[in-house]
């Protein structure tokens, strides 16, 4: 079945609305989108590109655009790009060892982290790793820097009590069992690192 | 009474609602006034603020913005309205004093009641900036829209100008990027609770506390980012200064999962204008990442201040900034390459 979408004279985000709508439902052998401008163009095509859609073609005429695609899809695995990379710190060393080489990775680590372009969405810190998120650690600027550009830092209330580091804690959020093992089980999974 | 989310009202996302800075430049094009001895700064000079002076030290600023809601809560929707109005005189390193109201209002469409919630958001801001509301003036209107035009002071010594960066100072920003495609998002019902939150309080955030940090640093340019996208007014800096800015991607500061809004083309209207306008001023333009440019581009609602500082300040700015709570960065570098901005 062709399926065809009129999304002229529609504000954005309409168009893409209306693209995922149908790529939701699905059923069609070819769709169609037309919109009359640019901007729009631009956005479903982005749309249908990163929901898998590679056989995109695009016509135009006096100024309006239409968009068609066939109905195969590249498997996108959607939860795969899309599920949050969690990363679990259980100790303020990287790895079982020395500790002065322990403490010298984990620094190394969490710069490396700032530095990569596909950052983890979330990082959780656990028992004595709860130190590196307080005042006066040296891994603090590169925390800070991570929760900055959108890294989501859960630090474990309990254990931050248990030291003594509440008052001192100076990025993330206190967090409790609850949301960490919600946090460590969602998507695929979280990658234990110390 | 039915709770209703205002974003509905409205075809544009905040500053996304600007008309576009070529056709504004096309309208006004060649429109003159007398030389006003005491008229420091107006429309064709594109500051953040009118500026005239009323003695020999001190100027009175005025800037207005206003535009429909870009969130559902209406408290909300009125201290960013505010939190935005005010950011111009901050910009300028002024001290807002007075505020007068904007209101569109569909009156039959919407309880009353939405009015008064969005009047107390705005109130709370401005009570915050130790600014006085004053008047208003209200319209009915089917598409509702909320701000301010705010007068403020300024020692003319210590106007803070937006087109006289330094060759070699340091380009700081003080809030992160992302809120046009977040608003965006958030009208086509794809917004992720994570990024509405991180949005919503960058954009209700006032830039006092920056300008006070900034009040204490000689610096050389300063404006805030806006409707243009940072690099509509990153161009605003450079034009006419003869210097250049080069801008680290990698330091950019940046909203949760905003990237994948772009990639999933929840892209505002406005990116679309502003690229058209600015492009040309970027070095190798297309073969940038088509993404990155996007978030280059993309129109900010209250965004953060953007200003040039001597190397030798940017520790301590970047300190103070953060001990009061400020997630300022380091962007890049006033260059010598003149009007051109290089992203590395």
């Amino acid at each position: 079945m062709n399926r065809s979408i009129d999304a002229r004279a529609l504000p954005c985000p309409k168009p893409v609305i209306l693209t995922k709508q149908a790529v939701d439902e699905g059923g069609f052998t070819t769709l169609q989108i037309i919109v009359d401008n640019e901007p729009a163009k631009e956005n479903v095509k982005r749309f249908l590109t990163r929901s898998g859609y590679t056989n995109l073609s695009v016509f135009e005429e006096h100024g309006e655009f239409t968009i068609t695609t066939d109905s195969k899809r590249k498997q996108v695995s959607d939860t795969a790009s899309l599920a949050p990379k969690t990363l679990f710190f259980s100790s303020e060393y990287l790895g079982s060892g020395d500790a002065a080489l322990g403490t010298l990775l984990m620094r190394g680590f969490l710069y490396a982290l700032t530095e990569l372009d596909q950052k983890p969405s979330r990082l959780v810190f656990m028992n004595s790793s709860v130190s590196l998120a307080t005042e006066g650690a040296r891994t603090l600027s590169d925390l800070q820097k991570l929760e900055h550009s959108g890294v989501e830092i859960l630090v474990c209330g309990t254990c931050l009590d248990y030291y003594h580091l509440t008052d001192k804690l100076a990025v993330g959020i206190i967090s409790n069992m609850y949301t960490i093992t919600e946090a460590l089980l969602e998507g695929n999974g979280a990658v234990n690192i110390s | 009474m039915k709770p209703v989310r205002l974003t509905t009202y409205t075809r544009f996302s905040g500053c996304g609602a600007k008309l576009g800075p070529g056709l504004l430049d096309k309208a006004l094009c060649g429109l003159t006034q007398p030389a006003y001895p005491q008229l420091l700064g107006d429309y064709t000079t594109s500051e953040d603020c009118g500026i005239y002076a009323i003695n020999d030290t001190d100027a009175l600023i005025q800037t207005i913005d206003f535009f429909p809601p870009i969130v559902d809560d209406p408290f909300i929707f009125g201290r960013i309205a505010a939190a935005n109005a005010l950011s111009d005189i901050y910009a300028m390193g002024g001290r807002p004093l007075t505020a007068v109201s904007v209101v569109c209002f569909p009156k039959d469409d919407l309880d009353l009641s939405y009015l008064r919630e969005i009047t107390a958001g705005g109130l709370d801001a401005l009570i915050e900036a130790e600014t006085a509301l004053v008047g208003g003036h209200s319209v009915d209107d089917p598409e509702p829209k909320f701000g301010y035009s705010v007068t403020g002071i300024l020692k003319i010594a210590g106007m803070l100008r937006n087109n006289t960066p330094r060759r070699g100072d340091a380009l700081f920003l003080t809030k992160a990027l992302g809120t046009g495609l977040i608003n965006t998002a958030l009208r086509a019902e794809m917004v992720s609770d994570r990024a509405l939150q991180a949005s919503i309080r960058s954009m209700s955030e006032l830039n006092r506390q920056s300008a006070e940090v900034i009040s204490g640093f000689d610096i050389s340019a300063c404006t805030d980012v806006t409707g243009f996208g940072l690099i509509g007014h990153a161009c605003e800096m450079i034009l006419g200064s003869g210097t250049g800015l080069t801008i680290s991607a990698a330091a950019l500061p940046v909203l949760p999962d905003v990237f994948e809004y772009i990639s999933l083309g929840l892209i505002p209207e406005g990116t679309y204008r502003n690229k058209e306008f600015r492009s040309s001023f970027i070095r190798d333009y297309d073969s940038l990442d088509a993404d990155l440019v996007d978030l280059l581009f993309d129109p900010q609602t209250s965004g953060g201040l953007l200003f040039t500082a001597g190397e030798q300040d940017e520790q301590q700015i970047i300190s103070q900034m953060h001990d009061r709570g400020i997630e300022a960065v380091r962007i890049g570098t006033v260059t010598g390459e003149i009007e051109e901005i290089v992203i590395v």
